[in-house]
């Protein structure tokens, strides 16, 4: 009797500390979604109504649901570069709210990964005080608080292509793979900016790919290079709807036209790249094509607090 | 019976932990109390009349006899929202009918507070003279004659909004905004003058970089009474003869965040009870600065009077 009871405290210890050995890791798509950095106030945080005379706290939950920064192959840690972006608060008189922190950096956030299927969480909290209501004679006021968010983000597109250098031989031959009027990319990249679908097109000496890209978050897309100093006050069309496109295939770079920026129209846009096609001899192969857009983007939340002189 | 008892005991425990339960939860805050509403100046801030003046029951009586002393009272409430202190009321009767007892009793001064947290259905005081009837014609069996009572005061009309201002009047930025310029229509705010529309109008500025807010406000007399110049008071409700330029005069005071509107024109003058006035914010606003929200304070200053009379019958 006492023998089994041993060999069952062994057994749960065995469990307890993991030393069973690990079941199949289930494979989670991490580089799904159409969402990068999501922002959302926590509850009542601030309320729908205050009093004046009082400290105001304003806190935003963010979480990076996309798939980018993705950790270091090596270390396992995230690669998170500095200054990754910046909330801006707006929307409010400054008379009436005072000390309120303009604007503040995000957070460094990881994003969804092998580790860490959900992506990186923080919050930021921006705390002011609402001042004296009485000493400029109102009796309410309707602050509508707005967070901005600018940030540099990246998209990883990876699709298989057939390559075939004579598709249209008629030479008998067996082939492991056929190249398709198109290959279409659903539910997004891990990122607010997709690539939709992707064209190929064997010519004489080249092969080239139409990569359609589309904009499918719920915010803006922003030139990287005007991010810190047009975003989000000086938005108009010459800083806005711009990704930087690049990408190899068959150990080749793309060779992109139009250059970068690829200007978004409507939040949709199009580019064709091409690479050298191999040797006629070689019979046709699949290999991957990765897609790289880089792009700033930003997107917005409100909240409206209804402010009370105090009775 | 002893089951009964029990029964009765278990009821009373449950009760008991009921009730305890539902107090918890207030008290945690996890629950809001119905019966709890925040009440702040602005909710006492409705309705259109200032301060309303009635006849108390038989003072003065209607019929009265003559050579006979009688009680003229009236009771003044203040519906409004304002405070108001050195207001006038007098009473005019006719002078070969009746006598006022003290001749300084024509006009008598009050104050009253208007309705508040702290006095949520406003002040009322009751003002009587005592007065007497004097000897009807000898041909005459009977003579009807009247009496007129008269209030004048200062008031105020104040009403916050929450306006928007849109630094971004073409959609130029492609930023979100957190408001729209739109035109807000209003109910009275607990005086006999009335703010019934504001029209919101972000325009250029010679300097490119700013806006200048402007707004167009409509003013409405929507009391029983007439609008006074404030300053008139105690001339209105005496026998100094009255200039038709001290009626349906208005001041106004705008403040848009903690700055003071240029307003045309100043002081306001009704025609047919109305009018409106047009304000801005001649330094600007920068359009750097993203689309916000502010509160827009407009104060109405101005005196207001208003009369009743009541016929009276003096037999012999």
């Amino acid at each position: 009797m006492r023998k089994i009871t041993l060999i069952v405290i062994i057994f749960l210890l065995f469990f307890s500390f993991g030393c069973t050995p690990a079941t199949e890791e289930t494979s989670v798509d991490y580089r799904k979604g159409t969402q990068g950095i999501v922002m959302n106030f926590m509850t009542d945080m601030p309320p729908a109504k205050m009093y004046d005379s009082m400290p105001i706290d304003l806190v935003v939950e963010i979480k990076n649901k996309g798939a980018y920064p993705q950790p270091n192959p090596l270390t396992g840690w995230a690669i998170i570069p500095k200054g990754v972006g910046t909330l801006y608060l707006s929307g409010f008189d400054t008379a009436f709210i005072s000390g309120m922190p303009k604007s503040m950096d995000i957070p460094p956030l990881e994003g969804k990964n092998v580790y860490n299927s959900e992506g990186g969480y923080d919050v930021v909290s921006f705390r002011g005080n609402i001042i004296d209501f009485d000493s400029r004679n109102i009796d309410k006021y309707t602050a509508n608080f707005l967070v901005t968010s600018c940030y540099n983000y990246q998209t990883i597109a990876s699709q298989t292509v057939c390559i075939d250098p004579e598709p249209y031989s008629t030479k008998q031959k067996t082939r492991v793979c056929t190249v398709p009027p198109s290959y279409s990319l659903s539910g997004g990249q891990g990122a607010p900016v997709a690539v939709t679908k992707v064209e190929e097109t064997v010519l004489s000496n080249k092969i080239q790919f139409k990569i359609y890209i589309k904009n499918l978050g719920d915010g803006q897309v922003i030139d990287k290079n005007r991010l810190n100093i047009d975003c989000p006050y000086s938005l108009d069309y010459t800083n806005l709807d711009k990704v930087y496109v690049s990408g190899r295939v068959s150990g080749y770079s793309l060779s992109c036209r139009p250059t970068n920026p690829i200007m978004l129209i409507n939040g949709i846009g199009s580019v064709i790249c091409t690479v050298p096609k191999p040797t006629m001899s070689r019979s046709a192969y699949t290999t991957p094509l990765q897609v790289n857009l880089e792009y700033g983007y930003s997107s917005s939340i409100q909240k409206s607090v209804e402010i009370l002189n105090t009775p | 019976m002893e089951i009964r008892k029990t029964n009765k005991n278990r009821i009373n425990l449950m009760i008991a932990l009921l009730l305890s339960v539902i107090l918890a939860l207030f008290m945690s805050g996890c629950v809001t109390n119905p019966f709890i509403t925040t009440t702040t100046q602005d909710d006492f801030r409705t309705g259109s009349q200032g301060i309303l003046m009635e006849f108390l029951t038989n003072a003065p009586p209607s019929e009265i006899y003559e050579e006979y002393p009688f009680q003229i009272g009236v009771i003044l409430k203040n519906t409004g929202a304002y405070d108001t202190k050195n207001g006038f009321i007098s009473f005019t009767i006719e002078e070969d009918y009746m006598e006022l007892m003290n001749q300084n009793q024509g006009a008598v001064s009050f104050s009253l507070k208007g309705k508040s947290v702290s006095i949520p259905t406003g002040d009322q005081l009751i003002k009587t003279v005592n007065a007497n009837t004097k000897k009807i014609d000898e041909q005459s069996e009977q003579h009807e004659s009247t009496i007129l009572t008269s209030v004048c005061y200062q008031y105020q009309t104040k009403k916050d909004v929450t306006i928007c201002i849109d630094t971004d009047v073409y959609d130029l930025k492609k930023m979100q905004k957190v408001c729209v310029v739109k035109d807000i229509t209003l109910t009275p705010q607990g005086a006999p003058v009335a703010i019934t529309k504001i029209e919101s109008e972000m325009l250029p500025a010679e300097d490119d970089n700013l806006i200048k807010p402007a707004f167009k406000i409509y003013i409405k007399n929507v009391g029983n009474g007439e609008v006074i110049d404030k300053g008139k008071i105690s001339d209105i409700c005496s026998s100094e003869p009255i200039d038709y330029k001290e009626l349906n005069i208005v001041d106004i005071k705008v403040m848009l965040s903690n700055e003071e509107l240029e307003c045309k024109p100043e002081p306001l003058k009704l025609k047919d009870n109305k009018d409106e006035v047009r304000c801005i914010l001649e330094k600007g606003i920068s359009k750097d600065k993203a689309t916000y929200t502010s509160p827009l304070t407009i104060e109405l200053n101005y005196g207001y009077t208003y009369s009743m009379s009541k016929k009276i019958v003096i037999k012999k």
